[in-house]
């Protein structure tokens, strides 16, 4: 197994020194470790070769890890990679900050190895899939018709034309950093192609991919007046993370998006492609008293209702593959 | 700073942290100084805000890795301190729980010093 390449940026010289024996420890051995987000930024200006993943501390002076990820995040070969951010209890509050700045995950200190050997299992999964979605890209490139070995219909995909989304584990991961409070702020919503296994095995992976990316367009358009982040969950299955109050009304939400895709039906029909069937579900949200499984299941709730679909009486069956 | 002849390991530190160990004794003393320092700065009424934020830093620091080099309780001290005076200087109030934060950071002074 490839060896992970990763940056480590922190301030105290004997935490770095830490983390770097506990990496080594659990087979980590290409790490890089500096003390700022200055030094930092230089290192990954002169690097010749890519970071797999980064350790950011949230707490430094001057530049501090939230601003670092941002900058990270805003450099076009990094928006995908996996950028674990490191805090104490006492600045946990700044986690959602981290989040919004693009961070995929955290862990706490004092380092627990457990706890890091986790995170870093997550990094290696999303460096993984990162690669698997690059695979894809130059084969998007080339516009080549190779086999879709790679592509899965049930798993979570990196919808590589819709950028702007996340990856459905990071979305995981960010919900369970948010506390009773500003989670029950928030809602998901889930909508289910019915059809997309019928588009997956008409069309090859790229083309599958673009489907896919089409779908979060029209979605995203019918929910452009709030933010939101959204994830592929594999299956023709999307999620969104948004405000409470924002998915109020699912079924005005479903209609937008029913007629966003009837106007591209003519260009399906060119393409020999299904007419997305969307189905969206009821917002699903944790009430103030959630427990932290509740909490993990909102995401695959918001899917299941998706699948089975607002209309009354009308009970939906998934087409699988 | 000098560096101090190579300490002894607490026990279930593994040896691959020594290095870590070393340093983080190593700056205690810095650290002793500058906390010290920071403290009588505050008792003497000059303005606090940068004071506390700066020993919360250093807690921070403190707290961060102390447990992993094996002293837990410097690690819990440091900890609650940072939080307190973080949660102070959030709420506009730095100095409302001064007398008791300034009794824990004695306590932990004194603790620190036996690392030394």
């Amino acid at each position: 197994m490839k060896d992970l390449r990763i940056l480590a940026v922190d301030d105290d010289r004997a935490f770095q020194m830490v983390l770097q024996g506990t990496l080594a420890q659990l087979g980590y051995n290409n790490v890089t470790s500096v003390p700022s987000a200055a030094a930092a930024l230089k290192v990954i200006r002169n690097s010749p070769e890519l970071f797999d993943g980064f350790l950011l501390d949230i707490e430094m002076p001057e530049v501090d890890g939230v601003e670092l990820c941002r900058r990270i995040r805003g450099m076009s070969v990094y928006r995908k990679t996996p950028i674990i951010m490191v805090t104490s209890l006492a600045d946990k509050q700044y986690v959602d900050g981290a989040f919004a700045a693009g961070a995929t995950d955290y862990f706490t200190k004092p380092l627990d190895e457990i706890e890091l050997r986790a995170r870093l299992q997550v990094m290696r999964q999303l460096v993984d899939e990162r690669q698997r979605a690059m695979d894809l890209l130059d084969e998007l490139k080339s516009w080549s018709d190779l086999p879709k070995s790679k592509v899965k219909f049930d798993t979570p995909l990196s919808v590589i034309s819709a950028n702007w989304m996340v990856e459905y584990l990071a979305m995981q991961n960010h919900l369970l950093t948010l506390s009773r409070l500003q989670l029950f702020g928030h809602a998901a919503i889930g909508f289910s192609v019915t059809n997309a296994s019928e588009a997956f095995r008409t069309t090859d992976h790229v083309g599958y991919i673009d489907y896919l990316a089409n779908v979060a367009t029209v979605i995203a358009e019918a929910l452009k007046t709030s933010p939101f982040s959204m994830a592929h969950a594999g299956q023709g299955d999307f999620v969104v993370l948004t405000n409470r109050t924002a998915v109020s009304d699912p079924k005005s939400i479903q209609s937008a998006v029913r007629d966003g895709i009837a106007s591209y039906e003519k260009l399906y029909a060119s393409l020999g492609l299904p007419v997305p069937v969307i189905q969206t579900g009821r917002p699903v949200s944790a009430s103030i008293f959630s427990q932290r499984s509740e909490v993990s299941s909102l995401l695959d709730r918001a899917r299941m209702s998706a699948q089975i679909g607002l209309e009354e009486g009308y009970s939906s069956q998934k087409q699988w593959n | 700073m000098a560096l101090n002849a190579v300490s002894k390991l607490p026990p279930g530190v593994p040896e691959v942290l020594r290095a870590a160990h070393d340093v983080f004794v190593n700056v205690s003393t810095d650290r002793i100084l500058r906390i010290e320092t920071l403290t009588q700065a505050v008792h003497n009424g000059q303005d606090s805000v940068p004071a506390l934020t700066e020993i919360a830093q250093i807690a921070h620091k403190i707290a961060g890795v102390a447990g992993t080099l094996g002293y837990p309780d410097i690690g819990n001290q440091s900890r609650a301190i940072e939080q307190r005076l973080k949660a102070d200087i959030a709420a506009g109030a730095p100095l409302r729980n001064w007398n008791s934060i300034s009794a824990e950071i004695e306590a932990l002074l004194d603790d620190m010093e036996e690392l030394i």
